[in-house]
């Protein structure tokens, strides 16, 4: 063997990402990762509170008041979206791994059942139970 | 000298993670438990909300209610290790970042899981 490098051949590349218009599906996978990355900070809210209830009154007082402020309440409510999103887009997940719904027009009526319906159940779940 | 191993057996353990098909399995198990789980755990955080402190530890100390956010917490603590393993070894692909990272998150989802677990069942047995 000779110690020179044969030159890189010109193979054909894969289009990447950058070169395909945006479709529904392809925001609501991108949605799917991006909730799942909120939720797993939204993990340290959920164990605040529960260490809070167990270390007693004043640390409850103070995740209330933490979380009880508008920025607080912002989290609260993203993570509430987070979660129902990333729920639903689960079950999604869940119809194409037993091998339905892959081919149109259904992978668009799910999609726009997940956003919708993500939306939806958020709203309605702050109108209903939210101490306005 | 010949391989006498089998294709599968010289493809196994050389995916990203050295691992095989155990976490995606156990992704997809986590995912159709976690649907009903999170909702349990929902019903419980709305059940929380303008309770007053005794109110939420009594709520917190029933046993169907402990059971159900071990179990949950247990069910989301592998259920985002796998999650968070996988954008790991998309994004990272320089050796010792993506060993670290994936060491990184196994502590984090572990340490979430203990504390959490110790909280409920600290205010199980203390009522």
């Amino acid at each position: 063997m000779t110690g020179t490098a044969a030159p890189t051949p010109r193979i054909p590349i894969a289009p990447h990402m950058q070169v395909y218009r945006p479709t529904l599906t392809m925001v609501m996978s991108i949605m799917h990762r991006l909730t799942g990355t909120a939720l797993y900070a939204g993990t340290v809210v959920f164990v605040w509170w529960l260490v809070a209830v167990a270390a007693g009154r004043v640390a409850y007082e103070t995740f209330l008041d933490v979380f009880g402020s508008v920025p607080g309440l912002v989290v609260l409510f993203g993570l509430t979206w987070a979660v129902l999103h990333h729920a639903l887009g689960g079950i999604r997940h869940l119809i194409w791994d037993v091998g339905r719904a892959h081919t149109y027009p259904w992978r668009e009526y799910l999609a726009r059942a997940n956003l919708i319906g993500s939306l939806t159940l958020s709203a309605t779940l702050w109108v209903v139970f939210y101490p306005w | 000298m010949e391989d006498f191993r089998t294709p599968t057996a010289r493809a196994r353990g050389l995916g990203a993670a050295r691992g095989g098909t155990r976490d995606f399995w156990y992704q997809r198990v986590t995912s159709a438990l976690g649907v009903l789980l999170i909702t349990g755990a929902i019903i419980v955080v709305i059940d929380s909300i303008g309770a007053d402190y005794d109110d939420v530890r009594a709520l917190l100390s029933n046993p169907v209610v402990v059971a159900l956010l071990l179990l949950a917490l247990l069910n989301f603590c592998i259920h985002m290790r796998i999650g968070m393993q996988v954008i790991i070894e998309d994004y990272v692909h320089q050796p010792m970042a993506k060993v670290l990272l994936l060491i990184v998150n196994a502590g984090f989802s572990t340490v979430i899981g203990v504390v959490g677990a110790v909280a409920i069942i600290k205010i199980a047995f203390s009522g």
